[in-house]
């Protein structure tokens, strides 16, 4: 008896901080937001109640749908990459190479670095004429290629980048997984005399699903938050074509003061990265794994 | 060695190369003269701090630097300390509406930042903290990601230990303190460096909060003294200061390079 | 004890006196003109201490100041308001009005004359701002190319693709062109569109601006047509279409540019090898009548309601534009004080004696417009330049269609918000 009670207050008094943080820094936060949804309000005068006008003009707003289809075109290329980039080079660092260790360690150093660096030194590598990455790409006898002032593709430039600042920790987690990956299954398929790309297809790949559906949410939320790289390296450009719904939502917030429109993005962004992780829950994580 | 292996290892060496060429190659960028700009190479004869030099004449960036030193230390201790007494109320104790809690924690998890931007930025003006420390740190005093990290950890931690201190009087913050806190490091290890990594990396947030240019973050400085006029465009300027955002971060990564890619590789499994 | 302490603080109120805290704008040279005019105040001032302090950073000073204001941390005093800017501050009643202080008829008539003043009225008729400077946007060639060219100064569009043609080459024989005849900027922030689209739809339409009574009204063949100048530009290869375009006129990569007053001095600066330049008027559609109007980029000082101290502030403000600092503003930054018969004024003559090369933007002043003023201002010429992207630097879009979406664009904006 008198330890339930010593832990009631011992809980009550261990929890309420936290407890009183999120009542004021998420709870009111969320509500607020709801608020917004239905006003206009320029930060300056008094809200004002529109009803559903921000949702309409957001369903007519073909910038956010572009902002929206931008993302959407930069998850394409970026999973896929990441995923196969990473898987490749966790098979090889899983083999008893010597200096695995510095190879890992020299992958992970972008992780480590804050976006903001990574983007002001890319924007440099990434320049048409006097670039890095065209300088080595005439090595081999390929033409300048305008990374950031094209349209189709600027958005492409921005996923390779997050690529390489992502990759060490994708790396990092197949190689988890693929050590986890009792020796025996390979043994007992060596037995039936299965090729390497079979033990590939049909033991390791199956195996590494939770693996993969955490770096495709990973890459996922990542997709939908950027903001930084675009604002850095293009302003949203050309031609909006990386216009980001994060960068979107800030320039309608602070450029334009349409605080109410802002947090509508901000509850439908919400909405549609539930959506995206609860579809990719449904497909990737299932139960099945063995 | 088999040509298969000379293969891999000429490939994984070019990858790395890839990866670490930029950072050196930013290096000596910042340490070279205006007009070798172009150069792709790394060495010079004519190195100079001439560009350092600039950017300290044109951006207070030794203050920004210690107020991101300030804000990030001040949110990871917070993290640390609140995230272990909510962490060890879920693990440990039993009282009621603590499934409840845990819900809310959970819930907060899942609820995606962008949602609350712009509220949090009206009620950080309401408070009549924009342009502060205090809007900097207090949204992100607390970590739902910690609270998990903790409660794991102490859940494998016996019983038995806390009836033991139990028995000599000892109060529940006490046995957090000598038993579950020494139990925990490495968890206090990874919350910490993924707590600190977060907000010293994080741009967006002071973007809104503060315009002030003694109040801001070393990497919003750098943004917006590489975005806007204040560099001139001059590249090697640029780069010089974009070096004083990298090298505080590869020192520390390399001197605890393991527990880096620990802490980051436990993010993960959060979700 | 705190009853001592409180006392000097009271003693130390009493002493110090009024102190209003001034932003200017973050150009190195008009820091300095605001440094030696706030000492030379404070100097003389003890009654009222000017604490100085530019723009804090960031992406532009429109966005910090609206920031600032929101958050009450704005100054007493700004200098760098736009007046295209003015009604969304004025509409949130955060700016003093003006027109009601001690003497604001009289230093008017002096300054400025009311037909001028004019332009800047607020909508609800009175006054909020105080007109500074007015920096006419001109097109500045090279004379010393134009003459081994045997090029004539364009005028007109025709005349200007004369000299297009002949200035664009390759000079080093390494089969890439490395000379064009003016880089405008592609990039889409809002207030690039003020320094070549609007100039020369000004000129083309004898200074009317782009709004209405909260309507578009670019929707005509002007606006088409200096769209469709601007496409034919880059479409053509007159104007380099490459990310890194700073400085290539004082590098004599381009013929001729765009730009205010204030960019002369930076020119001279930073020539690698000297060479003389021209400033005319922006070129006109072919059979345009009538003189070239021109944008104005003009910057006016506001005082904010919430301030102390609102008739220290006005007099700070006075002090600001009097014939002197006006003077100085001429001579430090080059840019052009709003101050009526400025030309012709012998007490600024020597100035002009010194900076022939400000006499043509002094004398363009009488055709050159502040602009629009309304509040949705930025999120216009957001849009106008994005479709100035799409439509002249990339060509995905004719001229008239980007002038019908930017038009559309207007009414929808002054619908919805």
């Amino acid at each position: 008896m008198q330890s339930e009670q010593s832990h009631s207050k011992a809980g009550i008094l261990f929890t309420s901080p936290y407890l009183i943080h999120l009542v004021v820094f998420f709870l009111y936060p969320v509500g607020f937001s709801l608020y917004l949804v239905f006003h206009r309000w320029d930060l300056m005068t008094d809200p004002e109640y529109v009803g559903l006008r921000n949702f309409t003009y957001l369903m007519s707003d073909h910038l956010f749908w572009q902002a929206l289809t931008n993302t959407l075109y930069f998850l394409v290329i970026h999973i896929p990459l990441q995923i196969i980039v990473a898987l490749a080079l966790a098979i090889v660092l899983a083999k008893p190479l010597k200096g695995r260790v510095f190879f890992r360690a020299t992958f992970f150093l972008p992780v480590v670095i804050s976006g903001a660096a990574v983007t002001i030194l890319w924007q440099r590598l990434y320049s048409t004429e006097v670039g890095l990455i065209n300088y080595v790409l005439s090595l081999v006898g390929i033409d300048a290629v305008p990374w950031l002032t094209d349209p189709g593709i600027a958005m492409p430039a921005i996923a390779i980048m997050a690529t390489w600042k992502n990759l060490g920790l994708y790396v990092v987690f197949f190689l988890a997984g693929i050590l986890a990956i009792p020796q025996t299954v390979y043994e007992a398929a060596k037995m039936e005399g299965a090729s390497s790309w079979h033990e590939f297809r049909y033991i390791t790949l199956p195996l590494l699903k939770p693996t993969m559906f955490l770096v495709v949410v990973m890459s996922t939320l990542g997709g939908f938050n950027l903001f930084i790289e675009p604002y850095v390296m293009t302003g949203g450009g050309p031609l909006g074509s990386t216009m980001s719904v994060v960068l979107y939502m800030y320039k309608q917030a602070f450029s334009f003061q349409h605080m109410g429109y802002a947090a509508t993005l901000g509850f439908a962004l919400a909405l549609i990265i539930m959506v995206c992780v609860f579809i990719q829950k449904k497909y990737l994580d299932s139960e099945r794994y063995y | 060695m088999s040509v298969r292996r000379l293969i891999l290892y000429v490939m994984l060496t070019a990858g790395a190369v890839s990866f670490i060429y930029p950072f050196l190659w930013m290096g000596s960028i910042s340490l070279r003269p205006m007009t070798e700009f172009q150069d792709l190479g790394l060495f010079s004869k004519n190195f100079t701090l001439a560009n350092y030099q600039a950017v300290f004449d044109r951006i207070p960036i030794g203050r920004a630097f210690m107020n991101s030193c300030l804000i990030a230390g001040t949110v990871t201790c917070s993290v640390i300390f609140f995230s272990s007494l909510v962490g060890y109320s879920l693990a440990k104790l039993k009282f009621k509406g603590q499934g409840a809690i845990m819900a809310i924690v959970m819930i907060s998890m899942m609820i995606p930042g962008q949602l609350t931007l712009i509220p949090l930025y009206q009620l950080i003006v309401y408070f009549g903290w924009a342009d502060s420390y205090l809007g900097l740190i207090v949204p992100s005093l607390m970590s739902g990601m910690g609270i998990l990290i903790f409660r794991q950890t102490f859940m494998t931690i016996p019983y038995e230990l806390m009836e033991a201190a139990r028995m000599e009087g000892a109060g529940e913050f006490q046995i957090l303190r000598k038993i579950f806190w020494p139990l925990a490091k490495p968890a206090i290890v990874t919350i910490g460096i993924l707590t600190f990594m977060g907000s010293w990396n994080e741009v967006l947030w002071p973007m809104i909060v503060v315009h002030e240019k003694a109040m801001m973050t070393l990497p919003q400085m750098v943004v917006l003294f590489t975005k806007g006029g204040e560099s001139g465009g001059q590249f090697g300027v640029e780069m010089a200061a974009n070096m004083m955002l990298v090298v505080p971060i590869i020192i520390s990564y390399s001197f605890f390079q393991k527990y880096f890619v620990e802490a980051l590789a436990s993010s993960g499994i959060k979700g | 004890m705190w009853i001592i302490l409180l006392a000097i603080l009271l003693y130390a109120e009493i002493c110090v006196g009024a102190t209003l805290v001034y932003w200017c704008a973050t150009n190195p040279d008009e820091i300095e003109l605001a440094k030696r005019l706030v000492k030379e105040w404070n100097h003389s001032h003890s009654e009222t201490t000017i604490k100085l302090q530019p723009v804090p950073a960031g992406a532009s000073s429109e966005e910090v100041l609206l920031a600032a204001i929101v958050a009450k941390t704005n100054p007493d005093i700004y200098s760098n308001m736009l007046p295209a800017m003015l009604n969304k501050f004025v509409k949130a009643d955060t700016l003093l009005r003006l027109d009601g202080l001690k003497n604001f008829a009289k230093e008017t008539e002096a300054r400025i004359g009311a037909t001028i003043l004019k332009d800047y009225r607020s909508p609800d008729g009175h006054y909020h701002q105080w007109p500074w400077k007015l920096n006419p946007v001109m097109l500045v060639y090279n004379i010393d190319l134009f003459q081994k060219l045997n090029i004539k100064p364009p005028r007109t569009y025709d005349e200007f693709w004369t000299a297009a043609k002949k200035l664009t080459a390759d000079t080093d024989g390494d089969g890439r062109v490395d000379r064009w005849a003016m880089s405008p900027s592609m990039t889409v922030m809002w207030w690039q569109r003020l320094y070549d689209f609007l100039p020369f739809y000004m000129a083309a339409t004898n200074g009317r601006s782009l709004l209405n009574q909260g309507r578009a009204d670019f929707n005509n063949v002007s606006a088409i047509a200096v769209m469709d100048f601007f496409q034919r530009g880059f479409a053509r290869g007159y104007f380099p279409k490459s990310g890194t375009v700073s400085n290539l006129f004082a590098q004599q990569k381009v013929g001729m540019t765009i730009v205010g007053p204030w960019a002369l001095k930076m020119f001279e600066r930073s020539m690698a090898q000297k060479f003389n330049f021209k400033t005319i008027p922006i070129p006109v559609p072919d059979g345009h009548h009538g003189p070239a109007y021109t944008f104005g980029d003009p910057k006016s000082f506001v005082v904010f309601k919430n301030t102390q101290h609102p008739e220290a502030a006005w007099e700070f403000v006075k002090f600001m534009t009097s014939k002197k600092a006006d003077k100085l503003l001429l001579d430090i930054t080059g840019q052009i004080p709003v101050r009526k018969g400025l030309i012709n004024d012998s007490y600024y003559k020597e100035v002009f004696v010194r900076r022939k090369n400000l006499i043509p933007f002094a004398s363009q002043v009488p055709f050159t417009k502040p602009g629009d003023n309304s509040e949705h201002i930025v999120e216009i010429l957001d849009f106008l330049g994005q479709q100035y992207e799409a439509s002249a630097v990339y060509g995905t879009i004719p001229a008239n269609k980007a002038i019908e979406n930017a038009a559309n664009h207007v009414e929808h904006i002054y619908k919805n918000w």
